[in-house]
């Protein structure tokens, strides 16, 4: 009985789970944070174009710094390619 | 002699599994940028061709060795390599006459499996490999991706619902053709290697490098291209079902789809979980579906899984006739006779595929239409 328990405690799993979890988790929190980024870009896009002014201004400066944070996700994402 | 021979046909063999695994999974990265119109087919192949052959320059550390972890590498033969090429070939070709994507990884694997069975016997299979790293995350992968998917595109239509439909559609077409890239260069740089994986180690085992020895420069921009090549075919069929035939889609659902599709496979490639990307991009569509409450063809997405499940007992069948055939044979003459049977199959595919021709010009007409291959098909089969 205990020599079974210690099999199973010792045994190596069929699939990583934790692994899996980890990429279930980071998976959703990246693919959020970027589809946030870019709807806010396009929403402040959209916006711009129908405002003038000072308005028009921030939107746009908003919308660039959205963009930025979208372009940083998108080298990341080439970094993990290439380190691989 | 013999040997280079064997070689040489190894060598071709597997820059036309390169070839398939390009067209195959052409529909992976940019069947929801067709449907949605963010690009035209034509261009969309093209891109996607591009940062394919890009991908495949884009990281050389080989670590891709074939069945690594589900067969005994000491056993792996030329032979046994030629033939589970082969299963995986003629899988590809099968199931894109079908329309339905399907893994070529998996599919390379299950030939390599079959064929080892009959070479050495079950004893050189490692099971728990097969369960942890085919049949497991076949079932996992997509609902990963689906759920993943479900909540970015609820998230990506509640942030830009007030917001004038023909601009955020515009912007979301753009984002759209960004993420689409982002997949396409993931795929080069995974599946390339892999065909790279292959040929290194036949040239090792026919001491034309040494054991530690790199990638020679030519099979990088063998398979590089060979991939490359493949994917500007456009596998038009798989292309039609992924973006027509699951649901419904419109801009800001491509872009969430092919989000999560990056983000999910970037994910897994850093943790080192093996997940298809057939499997994981075909999920993300089936999970904008989900999560814009759209119409999602159930019947549809359970044949795709039902060939999942399948893809590995079948090109092992495959794998295991070609290995055998090839040995009673013998020698070159045995490897080359069936390397034309191999070919003379995928030219049969191919006329049968003329019958209801799905191409450029009509691979976004809507599901059920009179260009309706895949359903047509499987009725024509089963009556």
């Amino acid at each position: 009985m205990r020599s079974t328990a210690l099999l199973l405690a010792t045994a190596k799993p069929l699939f990583d789970w934790v692994g899996l979890l980890k990429v279930f988790g980071i998976s959703i929190a990246f693919a959020l944070v970027t589809v946030v980024l870019v709807s806010c870009t396009v929403r402040l896009s959209a916006a711009a174009t129908s405002s003038v002014g000072a308005k028009r201004f921030g939107a746009l400066a908003l919308a660039i710094v959205f963009a930025a944070g979208v372009a940083a996700i998108v080298i990341y994402g080439i970094v993990i390619m290439m380190s691989k | 002699m013999t040997n280079n021979i064997v070689l040489a046909l190894v060598v071709v063999t597997a820059l036309g599994f390169d070839f398939t695994n390009g067209f195959h999974d052409t529909a992976n990265a940019m069947a929801t940028s067709i449907a949605t119109k963010a690009l035209k087919p034509k261009v969309a192949v093209g891109l996607s061709a591009v940062l394919n052959l890009v991908g495949a320059f884009l990281s050389l550390s080989v670590a891709a060795t074939i069945a690594k972890g589900i067969v005994n590498a000491d056993l792996v033969t030329l032979n046994v390599v030629f033939a589970g090429l082969v299963g995986a070939i003629i899988w590809n070709v099968a199931t894109w006459y079908f329309g339905t994507p399907s893994s070529s990884s998996h599919a390379l694997i299950g030939g390599v499996v079959g064929a080892m069975l009959v070479h050495a016997g079950s004893s050189s299979i490692k099971w728990s490999g097969v369960f942890g790293k085919v049949l497991i995350p076949a079932v996992i992968a997509p609902v990963v991706a689906a759920i993943c998917a479900a909540l970015a595109v609820f998230v990506a239509l509640q942030i830009t619902k007030r917001g004038e439909e023909k601009t955020t559609g515009a912007g979301f077409k753009f984002a759209q053709i960004g993420s689409a890239s982002l997949v396409s260069l993931a795929h080069g740089t995974n599946d390339a290697q892999k065909t790279m994986g292959i040929i290194t180690l036949a040239l090792i085992a026919n001491h034309n490098l040494g054991a530690s020895a790199s990638v020679p420069l030519w099979v990088v921009i063998a398979c590089g291209t060979a991939i490359a090549l493949g994917t500007y075919f456009g596998g038009w069929r798989i292309i039609h079902t992924i973006g027509k035939g699951l649901t419904e889609l419109n801009t800001p659902q491509g872009f969430a789809a092919e989000t999560s599709s990056a983000a999910v496979l970037l994910a897994s490639t850093h943790f080192g979980v093996p997940l298809s990307t057939t499997q994981v991009c075909s999920g993300s569509v089936v999970g904008v579906g989900i999560g814009t409450g759209n119409k999602v063809r159930w019947r549809v997405f359970g044949e795709m899984v039902a060939a999942w499940l399948i893809t590995l007992p079948s090109a092992g069948i495959v794998g295991a006739l070609v290995f055998w055939l090839a040995n009673a044979i013998g020698g070159s003459a045995g490897v080359a006779v069936m390397l034309g049977a191999m070919v003379v199959v995928c030219a049969i595919f191919y006329v049968l595929s003329r019958r209801t021709p799905v191409n450029a010009d009509n691979v976004n007409n809507e599901w059920g239409s009179d260009h309706e291959p895949i359903e047509a098909s499987f009725e024509a089969t089963a009556a």
